[in-house]
């Protein structure tokens, strides 16, 4: 891209292994899905479910949502900065550790090396691989906004400073561990504490992975792809603050009624309740952003996947706080409504927020223009309709799950053994797998979408200034 | 009240009265023009190039 | 405008607003000795349990099966005595898990004959039919490694001495391999011949689900 000063080839990448990775993730997905049902499709150790379900969370959280949060940082960074890239060559080399890492990380964990705690199942050489590749980003970032033309750091900067710095700060402090070899580690807490490090950990990184960067994006493309102002700055201020105040407080409502101490839950019920108020902070942002302007959701196609993906933001964190109460706790965790829950954020709000960055951002840095919008509406529909039969199925079948564990004869005595409870939601796992299948077809039209948009960029005239 | 109560309270309390501190500095009209400048900023120049004004165009 | 020119001092103060949460919730319970009680009655792992609980994390049981029995009265009836704080004292890392596609665990040791388990490891649908557990005849087929069970051991800090830890693996593989063993016919039928004289993987995974509970199990028994 010699036209532009910025460095886009980076972005370009991660992008690339964005799609590759989602595409991965969502067949692994799809794969453990059937599983469920079916499990004679356990065929190998390292195909088994126990091995293959973190390599679906890893593949597609750190795989697709870490690689798309990249690219759309380092191309936020750049315009809202109106800086190139400090150092750029040191941005592709952090491209390739992540992808070196992504790789290692899905073959470790078919191999079973796998230290258990959510969402931190690396072994700790692949550990201080990723604490590097943080710090490779890191550096770059600091150093652009360092070097920046612009004064004012524009709220999607703030986002990004607050990722950078706690995911830092998360991810080293719940894999601190002992190795025993080369591929095992034990933890360094142990028990209680160990279980509270980790759904500290693993509540604020979907916090800072799935929120509070994807809300960088929000802030960013919605803006500059509607053409309309922020409805209001100062609401962000505030959003900001509150959010990245009371998020950490919040990972015990995980550990509701175990051997955690009593007040750690409670704290966390207490604050989880009070999140409502920043999240739906950012929802009011972005509604009233097109106050006035509503006609764009038929007219622009990029705004029904922002306005969707946050009303399911906005949806998530009401839905996120009523789970942690200790009377809806105890009917709904460990249930599939929880599994519900998690993939209404991500096949919801993440997605449709990322899809809808990387069809305003691809044409942009390759002087092109979409490929298609027609297939992004079509995306746009089979996402939105598997994501609905996917998660609704789970709630409906978690509030099942639910009521037959707890269900009692007027004796006293369990009505329904646990094996009953399971092989009632098989019709429900059925169904869940098909809304899987149509929201995988959706995807498979986005990753071609953009790769047409990249693939024909050099046969079009260059006509950078012309909207989309 | 138990100690435990009260320190919950005094806590939560003083939570609060941050909170509304940042709101009420935020909110000042005075305040209102600086602070919302960034968000009209962020539109402008999208595709200028950022060498373009110093150096008279990094085009080639 | 203060703050929002200035990132480094915005990154400290990011930085700063992220510690109060976690300090309190986090750091200061972790040098608070009631957060994780250690009671005589709980006894620490023995090698070959300790190394079934390895396996137990490399298979990821973790992902379906909890090990939690919460204060509920449904969730006591169905599993037993719920989960005290003083139970997880060796556990590292801990293995609570978040989701119950299989039942809890935490209660599981002496509720089913060792016999039970080499059945249902090797074929869950073969006794459920309608289990949706993946079935984990391999286990049965491998040597279980205890290259690294003294290292282990110390590194935990269970207390064992070397020699403590080669006559646990000993002991545990004279009792299965033994022809009085009240599960060798089941056993026998899992394990490959050539095996059947050593510890297999699925031995020690075996020994650590009869493990899970049976503290709390002989304390409720004793009084």
């Amino acid at each position: 891209m010699k036209e532009s000063p910025y460095e886009y080839q980076v972005v370009r990448g991660f992008t690339f292994s964005a799609l590759f990775w989602l595409i991965v993730g969502l067949i692994v997905g799809l794969w453990i899905a059937f599983e469920m049902f079916y499990p004679a499709l356990n065929l190998t150790p390292w195909l088994s479910f126990g091995r293959l379900r973190v390599v679906h969370t890893n593949g597609l959280g750190l795989g697709f949502g870490l690689a798309g949060i990249f690219a759309c940082s380092y191309y936020i960074l750049q315009k809202l900065t109106r800086t190139p890239l400090v150092f750029p060559r040191l941005a592709r080399a952090h491209l390739y550790l992540f992808n070196a890492i992504i790789v290692m990380a899905a073959l470790t964990l078919m191999a079973g090396m796998n230290t258990t705690k959510e969402y931190a199942e690396l072994e700790w050489p692949l550990d201080i691989a990723v604490v590097v590749m943080w710090v490779m980003f890191a550096v770059n970032v600091f150093a652009t906004l360092i070097k920046r033309r612009e004064k004012q750091l524009y709220v999607s900067l703030w986002y990004i400073i607050a990722m950078t710095v706690t995911i830092a700060v998360l991810y080293i402090v719940n894999n601190l561990e002992v190795p025993v070899n080369l591929f095992k580690s034990y933890s360094l807490y142990a028990g209680v504490n160990d279980a509270n490090v980790e759904w500290w950990y693993g509540h604020n990184i979907v916090g800072f992975i799935f929120t509070i960067p994807i809300l960088a994006m929000f802030y960013y493309f919605l803006p500059v792809s509607t053409g309309l102002p922020l409805f209001s700055h100062r609401l962000s201020i505030i959003s900001f603050w509150s959010l990245i105040f009371a998020y950490l407080w919040t990972g015990a409502h995980h550990l509701m009624l175990s051997p955690v101490p009593e007040w750690i839950q409670t704290v966390a019920i207490a604050f989880s309740i009070f999140l409502i108020a920043p999240s739906w902070g950012s929802v009011v942002n972005g509604y009233y952003t097109l106050q006035g302007n509503w006609e764009q959701i038929r007219s622009n196609y990029l705004v029904k996947f922002f306005i969707l993906g946050i009303t399911f933001y906005g949806l998530q964190t009401f839905q996120g706080p009523t789970q942690g109460l200790r009377t809806l706790n105890s009917f709904f965790h460990f249930t599939d409504w929880v599994v519900g829950h998690v993939h209404m954020g991500t096949m919801g709000w993440v997605t449709l927020t990322i899809s809808a960055s990387f069809y305003y951002m691809i044409p942009k840095i390759s002087n092109n223009q979409l490929h298609s919008i027609r297939i992004a509406n079509v995306h746009f529909w089979l996402i939105l309709v598997g994501q609905l039969i996917w998660t609704v199925t789970m709630w409906i079948g978690g509030i099942q799950q639910g009521a037959m564990w707890k269900a009692t004869e007027p004796d006293g005595s369990l009505t329904y053994n646990f094996l009953d409870a399971l092989a009632s939601l098989y019709p429900y796992y059925k169904l869940r797998f098909a809304g899987g299948v149509v929201y995988f077809v959706g995807i498979v039209l986005f990753v071609w979408n953009i790769i047409m948009t990249i693939r024909t960029a050099k046969n079009q005239p260059l006509n950078a200034n012309k909207e989309v | 009240m138990s100690s435990a109560a009260w320190s919950y309270f005094l806590f939560t309390f003083s939570l609060v009265v941050v909170f509304v501190c940042i709101i009420v500095y935020y909110y000042n009209p005075r305040r209102k023009k600086e602070i919302e400048a960034p968000k009209q900023r962020m539109l402008e120049d999208d595709e200028v190039m950022p060498d373009s004004k110093r150096k008279g165009g990094a085009h080639e | 405008m203060g703050v929002y020119s200035k990132p480094v001092l915005f990154a400290v103060l990011s930085a700063a607003v992220i510690l109060v949460g976690t300090v309190v919730t986090v750091f200061i319970p972790m040098l608070m000795p009631s957060t994780q009680p250690v009671s005589d009655y709980v006894k620490p792992y023995t090698a070959v349990e300790l190394e079934g609980r390895d396996l137990y994390i490399r298979e990821g049981c973790n992902n379906c099966h909890t090990q939690t029995v919460r204060p509920l009265r449904t969730e006591v009836l169905r599993y037993g005595e719920y989960s005290k704080p003083e139970e997880f004292a060796y556990d590292r890392p801990f293995l609570w898990g978040s989701r119950r596609t299989g039942p809890d665990l935490n209660r599981v040791g002496g509720k089913y004959p060792d016999s039970w388990h080499y059945k249902h490891m090797q074929s869950p649908q073969g006794m459920f039919e309608k289990s949706n557990m993946p079935p984990y005849g391999w286990l049965a087929e491998a040597r279980l490694d205890t290259r690294y069970t003294r290292k282990k051991i110390s590194i935990l800090g269970y207390g064992y001495s070397p020699d403590e830890v080669s006559a646990q693996i000993e002991a545990y593989k004279a009792k299965v391999t033994d022809a009085a063993y009240e599960s060798k016919q089941s056993r026998d039928e899992v394990t490959p011949e050539e095996l059947r004289g050593e510890l297999t993987e699925m031995d020690a995974i075996i020994a650590y689900m009869q493990k899970l509970g049976r503290d709390v199990k002989n304390l409720e028994a004793e009084r």
